[in-house]
């Protein structure tokens, strides 16, 4: 049985077409289901966790919106044990495209076609991300797999986590390339190499694989997690391999098994 | 799909060779000029260092110890290169180079050791592999190799039977 999540977006008029080819092909294929639109008052942890207990036939919950709705309902959501689907539609779209996932009703048939990747995902403090974690420049002292503590000779550094390679390639350092599924994450390390009138320069990148990091900052500041913002100045920083299944559109010869 | 691994990902100009010749995601591990890592430092995959460690530094593969990089402590790993400085003793498995800008205090042991004019070395050498330096370890005797007599270096000796 599937469950699908409406983002709130999607009441606009603009996505009144595009919902309405899409319903029409998920019933071609015959895997409609239940649907539930969201709104800023419902949990959709909660809405997910209530549906599981009142069918244990759920075994898919299919997320309909844009980055925004996906990743806010990944981020509480990914530890749940259910498979999700994904059909982008709405004004931001880039992670979707970066997943290779099609848009709008043109993503019925990969939904159908039902081939199921399970992913790595990181736990931020309780919530999950699936595409990136920035801590900005800030006085870090780090704590790598309780084995070793690492900081920067000029106190600041920006720290950096990517599961999915960004669109712009130039964020990473040079010839990194984070892999969705090889059950291991790396933290990038941008420390300031010197300060002057004209800015800062940044010192060349770190790159710690890990499993578990602990940062303690300086002061609460705002980290962001696949484009949302949380207040912090403890955070721990674990990797879930394999915890969130995922309906993908293809398997390229390059993903790791 | 662009999320999985980038086969066309150009390699970066200031890695070393040992980089270049492998996939990006190969190098596992790069302790960058600006960063200061204490504790034991365990790694599976190839390293590359170029700050300072203050603590043993241990790898199933290739180390890379960068020119102006500081290690304060012993080094284990399948093969080495080293540039910087180390004070602690060394141990690879296969191959250790030291390169001119190399500065090294403490005893060292490897299968195949490049040393290159320029180089400083304070300390003991002993090469792994061969069955005569592999029966001495176990004897802590003298042995002989035709005309050629040798000894283990004492402090490797006592090593192998503390560890």
């Amino acid at each position: 049985m599937y469950l699908y999540l409406y983002d709130t977006a999607l009441k606009q008029r603009q996505y009144d077409r595009v919902v309405s080819n899409l319903e029409t092909q998920l019933t071609d294929l015959g895997i409609v289901g239940k649907i539930v639109r969201l709104s800023s008052l419902l949990s959709p942890r909660q809405i997910i966790s209530e549906e599981i207990r009142r069918s244990k036939e759920l075994k898919t919950v299919i997320i309909v919106g844009d980055d925004t709705c996906f990743t806010k309902i990944i981020q509480q959501s990914a530890d749940l044990p259910i498979t999700f689907g994904w059909v982008p539609v709405g004004p931001k779209l880039d992670l979707a495209t970066r997943l290779g996932l099609p848009f709008g009703a043109a993503s019925a048939p990969v939904l159908s076609r039902r081939r199921v990747l399970p992913i790595d995902v990181g736990q931020f403090n309780q919530y999950f991300f699936i595409d990136y974690c920035q801590v900005p420049l800030s006085t870090v002292t780090m704590s790598l797999n309780g084995s070793m503590t690492i900081s920067a000779t000029a106190q600041k550094m920006e720290c950096s986590i990517w599961n999915v390679p960004p669109t712009n390639r130039g964020l990473m350092p040079p010839g990194y390339s984070p892999v969705l599924n090889d059950r291991q994450f790396e933290i990038v390390l941008q420390p300031i190499a010197k300060r002057s009138i004209f800015g800062s320069t940044m010192a060349p990148a770190s790159i710690f694989p890990f499993n578990e990091v602990r940062l303690k900052l300086e002061k609460t500041m705002s980290v962001e997690l696949d484009g949302h913002l949380y207040k912090e100045n403890q955070i721990v920083i674990k990797l879930a391999p394999f915890q969130l299944k995922l309906i993908v559109s293809r398997l390229p010869d390059s993903l790791q098994m | 799909m662009a999320l999985f691994r980038d086969s066309e990902s150009t390699t970066p100009s200031h890695l070393p060779p040992m980089q270049t010749n492998t996939t990006p995601h190969e190098v596992e591990t790069i302790v960058g000029p600006s960063v200061k890592v204490e504790g034991d430092f365990n790694s599976q995959g190839n390293v590359l260092i170029q700050g300072i460690v203050s603590g043993n530094v241990s790898t199933e593969k290739y180390l890379q110890v960068e020119e102006g990089a500081k290690i304060m402590a012993s080094i284990r790993a399948d093969s080495a290169k080293i540039s910087g400085e180390v004070k602690g003793n060394i141990r690879a498995k296969n191959t250790l180079e030291l390169t001119p800008t190399a500065r090294v205090v403490g005893d060292i042991e490897a299968k195949t050791l490049i040393v290159s004019p320029g180089a400083i070395l304070h300390g003991k050498c002993a090469m792994l592999g061969t069955v005569e330096a592999s029966d001495t370890k176990k004897s802590g005797k003298r042995k002989f190799d035709g005309d050629t007599e040798f000894t283990m270096p004492r402090s490797l000796i006592d090593e192998e039977v503390s560890a």
